[in-house]
């Protein structure tokens, strides 16, 4: 796998470089802002774009605006943010075209390379990634919208899956049975009123619907 | 040349026909409000009416500031004592009574009460015959046969020109004497109504001494948190690693302990230092600016709240995150101890001011006690704005802030 780095700060970027090389992931380009960005996956034709989002020349949100541009050009195109901050606002966004393809994690996940390399490859292979503090702050403000027809159990399983779990996963982190997680999803697919298709599609949509009440 | 002449006559005769209407009402105003208040004021439920004077007062004070502004070309500013964030007749009657401008509104306003009026009339009556005369051929048939103009008995076209030769004649008069009418009146009220330069030094050493404490309790806070929470973190990371390394060799099991615990000890010096920077400036607003932050926390809020942001020219940051702190810590109490269904959020631009209201139709009863609310008051005055509260038993509550941003 091939990925593209944009991180202005050399120390964070270098160690990000030297983390990923030693996961047996190649790193193609390390930029450090979003038109180079933007350039590096023209060039190298990356699997991921890993994205700090504030970035020169004002350090304001041009990370973001550069892989919403990128995701603009090439829809679906694998993307994982990486901030000091997570703002639902930013999920929303990246997430509205519900492709996939997105990650938006805390930088201090990197601590867990094991963790945060198998979120690297669930994004570059079209899932999702969000960081369990912007879950954390989804679960604070869903008292409104459609997520109000969602039972206490459903609304778990719509965190774990915005995570980027899988069923397993989820089966296990909240002791129950696969077939059980597997009708807490449909449940949740009937509730939102998402139409049967391919799955994985599916499950970004759910989590589209939960980040735009 | 001629233009801003005849701009200039034209501003003076607004300026005293309008001081003849508010100096004719000014007059009632003032003898009421004052004979009610001196009566009332003696017993306690005349309090109100004394506050309400003042305020009456305040208001009239304020449309003359602008009315100067015809003569003098701009308004006259209006400073007064910051009001007291807490709405209580108390605090409130307080402030009233020791600001020397209330009094010097008084003082204008029974003067003016009979200058505005006087001059009004003296105005009226020169153009009257000064137009009167130069028009006076064309209606001067109209007139009973016993009329007498100025001191003839008018019946003769002949007579009626030298009646338009008198008004000519009295044109440049009447000219004149309308300027010094202005003039006068327009000084009258700068002295009156313009602030005293100490007035405002006083008022800015006061919110700057607010200031500077605020500032320095932050940083001493910053540096408290600092010390005992990321740096104390990041000794005991260092301490987990330097062991790791001595045990490298004789007990790869226990060092590699160790290194797990020297990154959970990183982890939460992160999540701490994070909150700590969170709580000088939310990175949203740095990203974003103060549309977007403001729609997040409305987003965020667990009572539905709306937002309503109309603010087109960027205020400067400080602005800018006085303005996130008040929607922000008014969302807080709201949730905290209103009882709402709903919170209305609105932040506007008028002129120089951006306006910051929170609004929630909880049970009302808050109060400016809070550290929370205090700490805002002196963050909101440091910009040389104003925080007000209101939150009668029974609700709503509204949080309002007013930031200059010139």
């Amino acid at each position: 796998m091939r990925v593209v780095i944009a991180e202005d700060l050399a120390l964070l970027r270098d160690g990000l470089e030297r983390l990923l090389r030693d996961s047996g992931i190649e790193v193609a380009a390390a930029v450090s802002d979003g038109p180079a960005l933007l350039a590096a996956v023209d060039d190298s034709e990356p699997d991921l774009a890993i994205v700090d989002v504030r970035l020169p020349p004002a350090f304001r949100d041009e990370g973001v605006r550069a892989a919403l541009e990128l995701r603009r050009r090439r829809p679906g195109f694998p993307v994982l943010i990486l901030s000091q901050y997570v703002e639902r606002t930013y999920a929303a966004e990246l997430l509205a075209d519900g492709t996939g393809g997105v990650g938006y994690l805390l930088k201090d996940r990197v601590s867990d390379v094991r963790e945060f390399v198998d979120a690297v490859r669930r994004v570059a292979g079209g899932g999702m990634a969000l960081d369990p503090e912007a879950v954390s702050q989804l679960v604070a403000g869903a008292e409104e919208g459609p997520l109000r027809r969602l039972s206490e159990r459903e609304r778990e399983v719509l965190a774990l899956m915005a995570e980027g779990r899988t069923n397993q996963q989820i089966a296990a982190e909240l002791d129950i049975t696969p077939s059980g997680v597997e009708k807490h999803v449909a449940s949740i697919f009937g509730k939102l009123g998402l139409p049967p298709a391919e799955s994985a599609h599916r499950r970004v949509l759910a989590v589209v619907a939960w980040l735009n009440p | 040349m001629r233009a801003t002449r005849l701009r200039r006559v034209g501003a003076d005769a607004a300026y005293l026909a309008l001081g003849l209407l508010s100096g004719t009402v000014a007059f009632g105003v003032w003898i009421a409000g004052v004979t009610v208040s001196l009566t009332l004021a003696l017993l306690i439920v005349g309090l109100p009416v004394v506050l309400a004077t003042f305020a009456v007062f305040r208001v009239f004070a304020d449309l003359e500031r602008r009315r100067a502004a015809l003569v003098l070309g701009s308004p006259i500013a209006s400073v007064y004592r910051p009001r007291p964030p807490e709405r209580r007749l108390g605090p409130l009657l307080r402030t009233a009574l020791h600001d020397p401008q209330s009094w010097k509104d008084v003082a204008y306003l029974g003067l003016f009460g009979v200058v505005g009026f006087t001059w009004g009339v003296v105005w009226a009556v020169l153009w009257g015959v000064v137009l009167g005369s130069l028009t006076l051929p064309a209606w001067w048939w109209a007139m009973p046969d016993d009329a007498t103009y100025l001191w003839f008995n008018l019946d003769s076209t002949e007579e009626a020109v030298i009646a338009v030769a008198i008004g000519l004649a009295g044109l440049p008069i009447a000219l004149l004497v309308q300027r010094s009418l202005a003039v006068s009146q327009a000084l009258l009220a700068r002295w009156l109504l313009a602030p005293s330069l100490s007035a405002r030094i006083e008022q800015l050493t006061e919110t700057r001494a607010g200031a500077v404490d605020a500032a320095a309790a932050a940083l001493e806070r910053i540096e408290r948190d600092l010390h005992d929470g990321a740096q104390a973190r990041l000794v005991a990371l260092a301490m987990d690693l330097g062991m790791a390394e001595e045990r490298f060799d004789r007990d790869p099991e226990g060092a590699r302990e160790l290194v797990g615990e020297a990154r959970e000890e990183a982890r939460r010096a992160l999540s701490e230092l994070r909150d700590l920077a969170r709580g000088i400036r939310p990175s949203l607003l740095t990203e974003r600016g103060l549309a977007a932050a403001v729609a997040a926390l409305a987003s965020r809020s667990p009572i539905p709240a709306t937002a309503q942001v109309d603010v087109d020219v960027k205020p400067a940051p400080a602005v800018e995150t006085a303005a996130w702190f008040v929607v922000s810590e008014a969302l807080a109490n709201a949730t905290k101890h209103s009882g709402a269904r709903q919170v209305t959020i609105r932040l506007s631009r008028h002129a120089e001011v951006l306006r910051v209201e929170v609004v929630d139709d909880g049970r009302g009863g808050a109060k400016v006690s809070g550290a929370g609310l205090q700490g805002l008051a002196q963050r909101v005055a440091a910009l040389d704005g104003t925080l007000e509260l209101h939150s009668p038993g029974g609700g709503p509550t509204v949080v309002r802030a007013s930031l200059p941003c010139a």
